[in-house]
């Protein structure tokens, strides 16, 4: 009951403060819409992207009917068609050469012997020459990869299968058009791809409830400041209830945020958030957990606020940075680095949840989130037996 | 009955000895003062009577109960008015009240009563819907014991609650405790003025370097002190030859100068005052006045440290 009793009074407390309002809700949703708006550019499936057609020379082997297995079906489809225009070349050289020029944008060259080396049961290269365009070459890349997973996978059930059975295969291929090589979906639903919006609404929704850690900090040592705690010693109420009942009363606070940022962002800018509600408030309780921990953390084991603060924020601006959280960063080491980072396991939770990625996959960073907190609830409940929570 | 029972207490702060072997015993119904300089160790008592510091050694039971073995039963018995305010600045005044006496275990109309009723009792019956930072310091301290007296408490413990407040509520909260002593209540005041103490404590233990130095009603340590009286003596002329006859004066045990003013201390400033002002006539000192005081607790306190109680 008087844990309830500290738990509602911290409540009050904080929403009696507009500072405090004012902070925990208003200024989540300017930063999501400044950086949203500003970093949207970093983000190329904001929206749909008008794909230019690559002109592409295909070099056969002079005298080899190479490519042949199905081929020209494969690019005759309306899907291909659309996206890549082949054509015959005579040589590499000549190839090369149109490359340069910008005559063409990317080339294939068959090597000599493929076909012999696909009936082999080899595995099937071609040589790809790059143009200038970055996005052409992706393009082409992709697609003749694709193809030639198909005759890699038709030849390897040739092998294996016996070549009866292996003739439906084949002609299966042969009749790519209707296979699914390219599947149109909207972004944002059952898509692969995420905005700048839904980006930073999950980044500094993490990066925001992080800060409830300082926020709980603020609110124990106000009462040490303030003396009230040496009152609140002096009552039939023991210092963990005290703890307890604060940390509560933060987390209740700053879950009401969370909703704040996930109902707002949704109603103001369109960001969406998924279909798993349970999931993603699982993420909000975890990090908010992982957050008090390691504040209280620091707190309890620093000698002065200032200090404890300072390395508070210190250590969510470096998780936040390294996750991704201000502008994803595609360097190996860092993202190496930010797998153990609170906020790695709730970003890509979250980025998951909001594109319906499978619940195995999103249950698997819950997973990860539980055992980071698991991890500080242990090391906060050392410190505080360590240090407690004392008047002075 | 005693309500309050210290034996042989002793706290230790890393070598400091801060309670040395500090025995009390306060009755029930009464006005008790603790009277000592600063860094005496009175706060430290008082701490330890209501649960805040562990004790190193020694026993305390408040109203029978031991503070080791059941300190959130003592709790409940008592109400703390602490030496800093201990108050929620930004939350209005009822609503400090009523969080304070929702730890107690108050609810409800039970709640709303008692706070109506320690407001009106500290005279902030209509404030309550205001913030304490807009109040004066003297507003504040009485808020400070409404916060302490809402549950009705058996002791009430005051630690230094006058510090920094004009003579006006002074006088109120001094009075205020004379009203909650009528009401039942048995108080622990701590003081370091004299005459706080003086004016509303039924027996005083003075307490220095952590123990008990003399403990009693105030007639019984006036007793002890009652052949020091003291006679203040302001006076142009006084030189080396005056203080050394003063001093050689068989019935003058102490003199002490500073400047013109002459402080003497003698059994009966009746019969030697005529002495002193022959003594000083006669080195042609002019005396511009002459105080006789009765002793004092203070008297007590110089006499047992060889200091005064603001040293």
């Amino acid at each position: 009951m008087k844990l309830w009793t500290i738990l509602w009074f911290e409540i009050r407390k904080l929403i009696r403060a507009r500072v405090v309002l004012l902070n925990l809700f208003l200024l989540p949703l300017l930063l999501i819409f400044i950086l949203g708006n500003a970093l949207s550019a970093v983000f190329d499936s904001g929206e749909d992207i008008k794909l230019d057609k690559s002109i592409v020379t295909l070099v056969k082997p002079a005298g080899e009917a190479a490519g042949d297995f199905g081929l020209q079906e494969f690019l005759d489809s309306p899907e291909i068609k659309s996206s890549i225009e082949a054509r015959s070349g005579v040589s590499r050289e000549q190839a090369e050469a149109d490359l340069r020029s910008g005559e063409i944008d990317f080339a294939v060259v068959i090597p000599e012997g493929f076909e012999a080396n696909v009936n082999m049961g080899q595995p099937a290269h071609w040589e790809y020459i790059l143009g200038k365009d970055h996005l052409k070459n992706h393009v082409a890349t992709m697609t003749f990869d694709a193809y030639l997973d198909e005759v890699n996978r038709i030849q390897a059930s040739a092998i294996v299968l016996g070549p009866e059975k292996a003739i439906p295969a084949q002609a299966g291929a042969e009749n790519n058009a209707a296979f699914s090589y390219v599947e149109n979906a909207s972004l944002n639903e059952k898509g692969d791809s995420y905005s700048a919006f839904q980006y930073y609404a999950a980044s500094m929704l993490i990066m925001f409830l992080l800060y409830s850690g300082l926020m709980v900090n603020e609110s124990l040592n106000s009462e040490i400041e303030g003396k009230t705690l040496y009152r609140l010693g002096s009552m039939p109420i023991s210092p963990l209830q005290i703890f307890v009942g604060k940390i509560f009363g933060n987390s209740i606070v700053t879950l009401l945020q969370a909703a704040v940022i996930i109902f707002g962002t949704s109603w103001l800018y369109g960001v969406k958030w998924g279909a798993h509600p349970g999931y993603l408030l699982a993420i909000c309780v975890l990090v908010v957990l992982c957050s008090m921990m390691l504040a209280v953390t620091v707190s309890l084991l620093s000698k002065s606020q200032t200090t404890a603060n300072a390395i508070v924020q210190f250590i969510i601006i470096l998780m936040t940075f390294l996750s991704g959280g201000f502008q994803p960063i595609p360097v190996d080491l860092i993202q190496k680095l930010s797998e153990g980072t609170v906020n790695h396991w709730a970003l890509q939770g979250i980025l998951r949840i909001m594109l319906d990625a499978a619940p195995s996959e999103i249950l698997h960073h819950i997973l990860m989130l539980s055992i980071v907190g698991g991890v500080l609830l242990l090391i906060g409940m050392i410190s505080y037996r360590k240090a407690g929570y004392q008047y002075e | 009955m005693a309500l309050v029972e210290m034996k042989d207490v002793i706290k230790r702060y890393g070598d400091k000895l801060s309670v040395d072997h500090l025995n009390l015993s306060i009755e029930e119904g009464e006005i008790f003062g603790l009277l000592g300089p600063n860094g005496a160790g009175k706060s430290t008592a008082i701490n330890m009577i209501v649960g805040l510091l562990r004790m190193d050694q020694g026993e305390i039971r408040v109203d029978g109960i031991s503070v080791k073995e059941q300190v959130l039963e003592v709790k409940r018995r008592i109400g703390l008015v602490p030496q800093d305010l201990a108050l929620y600045e930004g939350m209005p005044v009822a609503d400090n009240v009523a969080f304070f006496g929702k730890l107690y275990g108050l609810r409800g109309r039970q709640l709303k009563e008692r706070v109506a009723e320690s407001l009106a009792f500290v005279g902030l019956a209509d404030r309550g819907k205001e913030l304490p930072k807009t109040f004066s310091g003297g507003m504040k301290r009485r808020l400070n014991i409404a916060c302490a007296i809402m549950h009705r408490p058996k002791l009430i413990i005051m630690d230094e609650p006058t510090v920094g407040i004009d003579p006006q509520s002074r006088n109120h909260i001094l009075e205020s405790v004379r009203e909650l002593n009528r009401l039942g209540s048995t108080v622990i005041y701590t003081s370091h003025y004299m005459e706080e103490v003086s004016a509303i404590c039924d027996r005083v233990a003075i307490v220095d370097q952590g123990h008990v130095i003399a403990c009693g009603t105030q007639g019984e340590l006036r007793e002890r002190v009652a052949d020091e009286e003291k006679i203040k003596i302001k006076a142009t002329g006084i030189n080396d030859q005056v203080i050394g006859e003063l001093r050689m004066h068989p019935r003058i045990s102490r003199v002490m100068q500073e400047g013109n003013d002459v402080e003497l201390y003698t059994p009966s400033s009746q019969n030697d005052l005529q002495d002193i002002l022959y003594i000083c006539a006669k080195h042609d000192a002019i005396i511009h006045s002459v105080v006789c005081e009765q002793p004092t607790l203070e008297t007590l306190f110089l006499n047992l440290t060889g200091r005064t109680l603001r040293d």
